[in-house]
């Protein structure tokens, strides 16, 4: 079994999946707008995610001869997704010690 | 005389004295109504109606003018041109009043709905968060809870000793000796700043499952735990991308490459479930 010839099949599987996200991550954040900051750094990190996902299957699937400036691309995706999901850990431990008190 | 003198001097106090009282009795009156509205305006305002009749009823008070030099008394006069000016006195303070009711009542009626709106916000955000937490013996922790550092822990481990374990060097790389999955490795990995990225990513990562689990999932929200167990495993993914820079084989790219659908495919249905729980049942 050569994981290569399969590069195509799994970054489908990807994007696919990252759509899903980003759709209910929008539908998060759509349905507690202005409720907690929580709320939107978890959509913010879904969404950076997927962008790199997105990329991934362009860069795969497409664009193979632009290799370099798509990883580059990835690397600022994942790097606002680190970001997002820092804040929105710290966000989610300050949203439940107003809640408990 | 005597007499005239006596009584002029009475009508002179009485007129020094009265229009001072009619004055501040009426400005002091007005303004009460209108802080007695501005202050609790968000009770009856049947209580405001209330003052305005009252206030109404004050100025049905004799007025008493004072001219310089003269003491004067105002008759009351009798005539259809006086009791129309009255009328239409009256009348202007009636439209004051409404007026200012009017814009009171819209006021109200804003604010509430205004807090509706802001209710009916929070409330898709913390009721269900909330309600979940109601009889949970909080402090009590889960499973889930207690293992996350455990297990993020061991699978450094496991991923530094799977690095020293396969090395590929160029000699293993030359005779072929590389993971078998494919023919040779690629060897423009290692690129600077997909490392550090790969490195940051992971580390944020295990902070938010870190906080997730400290959070929701010890207080045993369901959803969450799914959402945790998908934020692991793209942590995972963050360490087999080190893996692949760091140690330069096959066997970590092929690892992250697998994790990863996995991982959002958890994530995608994590998702999911939190959006139903946050919304309740009636999601279509």
């Amino acid at each position: 079994m050569i994981l290569r010839d399969y590069y195509q099949l799994i970054s489908a599987i990807n994007l696919v999946a990252a759509l899903v996200c980003v759709y209910y991550g929008r539908k998060l954040y759509e349905s507690t707008k202005g409720a907690k900051d929580f709320w939107l750094f978890l959509p913010a990190f879904i969404a950076c995610l997927g962008t790199y996902i997105i990329f991934d299957f362009v860069r795969i699937s497409f664009l193979t001869w632009f290799d370099s400036p798509i990883r580059s691309a990835q690397d600022l995706a994942i790097a606002f997704a680190a970001i997002f999901a820092l804040i929105s850990g710290v966000y989610a431990k300050k949203m439940f010690d107003e809640l408990l008190g | 005389m005597p007499d005239k003198r006596v009584k002029s001097r009475k009508i002179k106090n009485e007129s020094v004295i009265q229009p001072h009282i009619y004055v501040e009795e009426k400005g002091v009156n007005l303004k009460q109504g209108v802080k007695h509205v501005k202050i609790e305006e968000k009770e009856n305002i049947s209580n405001v109606s209330s003052e305005v009749t009252h206030a109404k009823n004050k100025v049905k008070k004799k007025p008493v003018t004072k001219k310089r030099g003269k003491t004067s008394v105002k008759k009351k006069k009798s005539g259809k041109g006086k009791g129309k000016k009255k009328y239409q006195k009256k009348k202007n303070f009636e439209n004051v009043a409404n007026k200012v009711l009017g814009e009171v009542q819209q006021k109200i009626a804003d604010e509430q709905a205004q807090d509706l709106h802001a209710q009916d916000l929070t409330d898709h955000s913390e009721k269900p968060i909330e309600t979940s937490l109601k009889g949970k013996d909080l402090t009590s922790s889960s499973f889930f809870s207690s293992s996350i550092i455990i297990l993020t822990f061991m699978s450094i481990m496991l991923f530094l000793l799977a690095g020293y374990v396969y090395p590929a060097t160029g000699e293993d790389i030359v005779k072929g000796k590389i993971f078998w999955a494919i023919n040779n490795g690629e060897f423009d990995r290692g690129l600077f700043t997909q490392f550090y990225t790969s490195f940051v990513f992971t580390a944020c990562v295990f902070l938010l499952g870190f906080y997730v689990n400290m959070t929701f999932v010890k207080y045993g929200l369901e959803s969450w735990t799914i959402f945790s167990i998908g934020i692991y495993q793209m942590f995972l993914y963050g360490l087999g991308k080190i893996g692949e820079l760091t140690f330069n084989h096959e066997l970590f790219a092929a690892f992250k490459d697998l994790i990863l659908p996995g991982a959002l495919i958890i994530l995608a249905y994590a998702c999911y479930r939190i959006f139903k729980d946050l919304k309740g049942d009636n999601i279509k």
